[in-house]
C-alpha cells in the first residue's frame, strides 16, 4: 500500500514537473491588422467592420511619410456598408486619432523614426464601425499600419 | 503500516516516517522550490517559442531573414518587435515581406508567393531607417503581425543607404 502510494506521488511529481508555464495571453478578441499606403488627402477604408456586429480595437499605429517631410493624418471611423453605412468613411465620419476631429496628427518624414503608438487602453472604433484613414493634402501622403483586435 | 484514524472522521493517516518524507518532498517541489539545480521558468508574456533574426545591410533585393528557431509544420511566424538603423549617415527606407524560399535549385529570398507583412500594404520601401547618427527606428507591436503560415520573413530595403535591422516575435499556430 505504501509502496503504491509513493509510486502514485511519483508519477504525478513527474508529471508536473515536465508541464510548461504557459504564457497568459492578454487579447480578449480575435487579432487584426490592416494597411494603407501612400494615402493622400481622401478617406480610404483600413479595415471593415466586424460582421458580428462587434467593435474593432487599436492597439498599433504605425505610420510614415513617404516623403523626407512629415505627413498628417486622422484615424476615422464611420457607419460601415454591412450596417447601413457609406463606403470609405463617407459619411458620419468620426475622427478617433486624435479624436478632436480637426487637427491631425503628423506621420514622421521617412528619413526619421516611425511613429509607433501603443495605446495603454485600446481605442475602440464602435460596434459596426469602420476603420478609416484620411492623409496629408500637401503631397506628404502616409503609409500606414493599425493593428488590434475584435471584441464587443 | 501503522494506521490513525481520526476518530468520528475515519481519515487515514500514515505514521511512518518515509512516507512523511516523501510527501514533504512533493509537497515542496510541486509549490516550486528552487532546488539548487532546478531552471526557474519565467511566465512569458509570448504566446509561443520567441523567434528573433537580424540582417546587416540590406539594400533593395529582397533578403531572407533566418530565425532563430525552425518553425514547425503548420505554425507561423508572429512580429512584435522591429528595430533598424541606415549603415550610413543618411537614412534609408525598408519594408518588411513574406514568401518562400527556395534555397536550392531554384528562387530564394521569399521570391514565391510573395506578400506584405509591414506594411501591409506596401510594396516598396516605406518605413525609415534612421541615419545612424539618429536614434533607431523601433517598432513594438502589442498585437503581433501573423506571417502566413510556411513561409519566411524578408526585409527589402534601398540600394544606398542600406538597413541593418534586428526582428524579434513569437512562433504559434
Amino acid at each position: 500500500m505504501r509502496r503504491a502510494v509513493l509510486i502514485g506521488l511519483a508519477l504525478f511529481a513527474l508529471l508536473l514537473h515536465g508541464h510548461q508555464g504557459q504564457g497568459q495571453s492578454w487579447l480578449p478578441g480575435v487579432p487584426f491588422t490592416c494597411s494603407l499606403d501612400n494615402q493622400a488627402n481622401s478617406t480610404a477604408v483600413c479595415r471593415y467592420a466586424d460582421t458580428s456586429g462587434q467593435s474593432l480595437y487599436i492597439t498599433d499605429i504605425v505610420a510614415q511619410s513617404v516623403t523626407a517631410t512629415a505627413g498628417a493624418f486622422i484615424v476615422q471611423t464611420a457607419r460601415s456598408v454591412s450596417f447601413g453605412g457609406l463606403d470609405n468613411c463617407a459619411s458620419g465620419a468620426t475622427a478617433i486619432f486624435p479624436s478632436s476631429g480637426g487637427t491631425q496628427f503628423r506621420a514622421p518624414g521617412n528619413a526619421s523614426q516611425a511613429l509607433d503608438y501603443r495605446p495603454s487602453a485600446p481605442i475602440a472604433a464602435g460596434s459596426g464601425k469602420d476603420l478609416c484613414v484620411i492623409g496629408d493634402s500637401a503631397g506628404n501622403n502616409v503609409t500606414i499600419q493599425i493593428s488590434g483586435y475584435v471584441a464587443p | 503500516m501503522k494506521r490513525d484514524i481520526l476518530e468520528g472522521r475515519g481519515w487515514l493517516i500514515p505514521a511512518s516516517f518515509p512516507v512523511l518524507a516523501a510527501l514533504s518532498v512533493f509537497v515542496l517541489w510541486f509549490l516550486g522550490y528552487p532546488w539548487p539545480d532546478a531552471t526557474v521558468h519565467a511566465q512569458s508574456a509570448y504566446f509561443g517559442p520567441i523567434w528573433t533574426c537580424s540582417l546587416d545591410s540590406v539594400d533593395n533585393n529582397l533578403t531572407r531573414c533566418p530565425g532563430s528557431i525552425a518553425v514547425p509544420a503548420g505554425q507561423r511566424i508572429y512580429l512584435t518587435d522591429v528595430v533598424a538603423q541606415s549603415t550610413t549617415g543618411l537614412s534609408g527606407q525598408f519594408t518588411l515581406r513574406t514568401g518562400t524560399s527556395v534555397s536550392t535549385g531554384g528562387a530564394t529570398n521569399c521570391a514565391t508567393a510573395t506578400a506584405s507583412l509591414l506594411p501591409s500594404s506596401a510594396t516598396a520601401a516605406r518605413i525609415s531607417s534612421p541615419a545612424n547618427t539618429l536614434a533607431p527606428t523601433v517598432i513594438s507591436l502589442r498585437t503581433g503581425i501573423a506571417a502566413p503560415s510556411g513561409t519566411d520573413i524578408c526585409v527589402l530595403g534601398v540600394a544606398v543607404n542600406t538597413t541593418t535591422v534586428q526582428l524579434t516575435g513569437y512562433v504559434a499556430p
